[in-house]
């Protein structure tokens, strides 16, 4: 499959030769199902990080349906950014409370090594106040392009894909984040200076 | 200023960044997984077209890998069999005026709205019934306690005069099934002025005694299945 647990890299996505579906039943199925090989794995992480295990396994479930009602517009090349979309509008939808009311009777099952958080339980900047704090400052917009270039690895345009605004927007975007999170942070850790923590402060000095 | 700065540039001095906000990350070096069963059932039940009711579980031909199976909505009948033309429900103006189909009759009352259900065809080396219960009629899509105002061929109308679920429409199109098919799943006859109780989803009719003349034993399950 080509990803690994924790940050992603690049998925290789089965390559689908020929015209993008076909009128064979059969084949259509069987390459849906390398799609959703390839793209389950990235998409339940992408979901367990944001929210708690329940909703993520509904929400992919959803993902998947609207992922199989629109296989004929899957990207060739960009299929995760892409699917990445969709689970987000899925997710917004669950957090509405606007599921799709024709959802699927089977359940997704996730598997979690024990002791596994997730984005539900943690807070935003895991075990780092600091950080925690800085990123409380931000807006959700400013998180989303910051956890999404740095938890899911993805590119400015891979981000405008999943985000449906220009790559342009992107960097913008990704650039005043990262700019605004560096300030705050200094802006935490001059509050209170501990020379044990690390980081990306510039050199604040203690008092 | 509005320039975009090239993020490859960026990246060399926002790695320290990026690391701090991986150290965040919830999921750290974990990999969860979804479990494969649960992933195939999903799977099938997505990916097959005929989109059954969830209550559908009774697949005699069910063996084999994702994708072999053909399930039917058929209430609650067990069985595959290629599907005869479905006609998708319809709203409004089903019952076409300028319809060229040459088994529409000349004397059909005109309608603002219409539903259209076919029977679906059924193999005779696969199909069987269940025994009908509320639970396996509850997932109905449509259901309606009639009378049947004319039969032209393979068309019978009815004049639904209460609704259990669904679309409320003036007249509901049923293809009249064949004779095998009323005898191996009790699709029932229609007679003109004949009164009948009807379930059905995603344009077809529920057979296996779901569908058939009116009587208080039928009514019940129907009361059941669709309280309120």
């Amino acid at each position: 499959m080509g990803d690994r647990p924790g940050h992603e890299g690049h998925v290789e996505v089965t390559e689908m030769a020929g015209p993008a579906w076909t009128d064979d039943a059969e084949a259509e199925r069987a390459r849906f199902e390398r799609l959703v090989g390839d793209l389950h794995g990235p998409l339940l992480r992408y979901l367990l990080r944001r929210t708690d295990r329940d909703t993520a396994a509904d929400v992919l479930g959803d993902t998947l349906l609207v992922l199989w009602r629109r296989r004929a517009d899957v990207p060739v090349g960009a299929e995760l950014p892409w699917a990445y979309g969709i689970a987000r509008g899925c997710l917004a939808n669950a957090r509405r409370g606007e599921r799709r009311r024709d959802a699927l009777a089977a359940r997704l099952v996730v598997v979690d090594p024990p002791g596994v958080v997730t984005g539900a339980d943690a807070a935003l900047g895991g075990d780092d106040p600091d950080l925690t704090a800085a990123l409380a400052r931000l807006t959700p917009t400013e998180v989303e392009v910051l956890t999404l270039w740095a938890w899911e690895g993805l590119s400015p345009s891979e981000i405008a894909a999943v985000l449906g605004v220009t790559a342009n927007a992107v960097s913008i975007r990704l650039h005043r984040a990262k700019g605004r999170l560096r300030t705050s942070l200094e802006a935490e850790r001059a509050k209170d200076p501990d020379p044990r923590r690390t980081g990306t402060g510039r050199g604040k000095e203690e008092r | 200023m509005t320039t975009a700065p090239e993020d490859r540039d960026g990246d060399r001095s926002d790695d320290d960044l990026r690391a701090l906000l991986r150290r965040a990350d919830p999921l750290a070096d974990r990999d969860p997984r979804l479990d494969p069963a649960s992933l195939e059932v999903l799977m099938s039940e997505l990916t097959d077209t005929t989109r059954p009711a969830e209550h559908d579980r009774h697949d005699v031909d069910g063996v084999g890998p994702v994708g072999r199976r053909r399930r039917r909505w058929v209430v609650p009948a067990i069985g595959a069999a290629a599907a005869a033309a479905v006609l998708a429900f319809t709203v409004p103006a089903l019952l076409p005026a300028g319809s060229d189909d040459p088994v529409v009759s000349p004397t059909r009352p005109a309608v603002a709205t219409g539903l259209v259900l076919t029977v679906p065809s059924t193999d005779p080396l696969t199909a069987s019934c269940m025994a009908l219960s509320p639970e396996l009629l509850a997932p109905a899509q449509v259901a309606f306690d009639g009378t049947v105002a004319s039969v032209d061929g393979t068309t019978a109308v009815l004049t639904p005069t209460r609704w259990y679920r669904g679309e409320r429409a003036g007249a509901v199109e049923v293809t009249v099934p064949r004779e095998v098919d009323v005898a191996l799943v009790g699709a029932p006859r229609f007679e003109v002025g004949g009164r009948y109780l009807v379930a059905g989803g995603e344009g077809q009719v529920a057979l296996c005694g779901a569908t058939g003349a009116w009587s208080p034993e039928l009514e019940a399950v129907y009361r059941a299945a669709f309280p309120g």
